[in-house]
């Protein structure tokens, strides 16, 4: 029975929609590509502003302190005197921990880490992005 | 190619398989959405806004699960939201004034038997029939019969209990038996 009605329902005809319907529809999927990779590409150089502007605020503001700190003296000991720090490197080591100013360092690395991603985000849509004139000139056929 | 690899193409970037995705399924969700709605008015309208919603949704698409079944489940989506803002509730107009359920009231007996299907044995019938039976019986039949959806996936696809769809679909069946019997 299953099949018989099976049968008889596949051999109802339906509607074939307009021709151009599947043309129009890929055209609109390409105007939406087209505004969501502005706004993508938007958002990324809106984003690389900021925080590069951030990133110069924080190298201004906690750069300085990081360079005034007992563990940038410390740290500067490794260019001079390398010999006494090998030989005492454990001691050397534990002070460097104890005297890092870790909120001035991830106040800098932070802004550089979005600006990193940030880049890589409108790297990615650089490639997607080829505007319609170029790619027509690059089509051999047109 | 199969759904899965067109989808895996579409994500990595290739257009082409977009359009190899439209091709294959602008007939059964235009044709589905006209069952649903049944306003040829603004079909090709929601067709569009079907697969634009398809496109912008595809990356969150479950790979594991039947993209059939998705797609069809996207196109339900659309034709309830225009429903909703026609304001024309689906699928109550079986149902009287009092809320009762003439579907119920046929006899539950052996549903659809070949001697009726023989007796409406025209496709023509049958197809008068089909238009004669309440539409959201209309729709799981045709999805039952005519796409080969699986019980499960019409569940899936309209959003309702599994045994809601299955008691649907025998109700279907006993009400379409009803309108060929009757015809003369």
């Amino acid at each position: 029975m299953d099949r018989k009605l099976k049968q008889i329902l596949q051999s109802i005809a339906e509607p074939d929609p307009p021709r151009n319907l599947a043309n129009v529809i890929l055209r609109k999927v390409e105007l939406e590509r087209e505004k969501w990779l502005k706004r993508e590409l938007f958002l990324s150089y809106f984003g690389m502003a900021s925080s590069l502007a951030i990133l110069f605020y924080a190298i201004a503001a906690f750069g300085r302190l990081v360079v005034n700190s007992e563990f940038w003296s410390l740290a500067l000991l490794a260019f001079s005197d390398l010999a006494v720090i090998a030989h005492n490197w454990r001691g050397f080591s534990y002070s460097l921990m104890e005297t890092m100013p870790t909120v001035n360092i991830i106040a800098v690395l932070l802004p550089m880490f979005a600006l990193m991603l940030l880049f890589n985000l409108y790297l990615n849509l650089r490639d997607k992005w080829v505007p319609k004139n170029l790619k027509n000139s690059l089509n051999p056929n047109t | 190619m199969n759904d899965k690899k067109l989808v895996e193409k579409i994500l990595a970037g290739d257009d082409t398989a977009f359009e190899q995705l439209v091709k294959i399924y602008l007939k059964p969700i235009y044709n589905f959405l006209y069952r649903l709605t049944g306003d040829s008015s603004t079909l090709d309208d929601l067709t569009q806004e079907t697969f634009i919603k398809v496109w912008k949704n595809l990356s969150r698409f479950d790979q594991s699960k039947k993209f059939r079944t998705w797609i069809f489940t996207i196109g339900r989506n659309t034709a309830y939201d225009f429903l909703k803002k026609k304001k024309s509730i689906p699928f109550t107009f079986f149902e009287d004034g009092e809320g009762n359920n003439r579907m119920n009231e046929i006899a539950d007996e052996k549903i659809l038997a070949s001697e009726v299907l023989e007796k409406a044995d025209a496709v023509k019938d049958i197809e008068k029939s089909l238009k004669k039976i309440p539409r959201r019986y209309r729709v799981i039949l045709i999805m039952r019969y005519k796409d080969d959806f699986s019980l499960g996936e019409i569940a899936e696809i309209l959003g309702k209990p599994y045994n809601t769809v299955k008691s649907q679909h025998q109700r279907a069946l006993r009400c379409l038996k009803k309108v060929i019997t009757e015809t003369p």
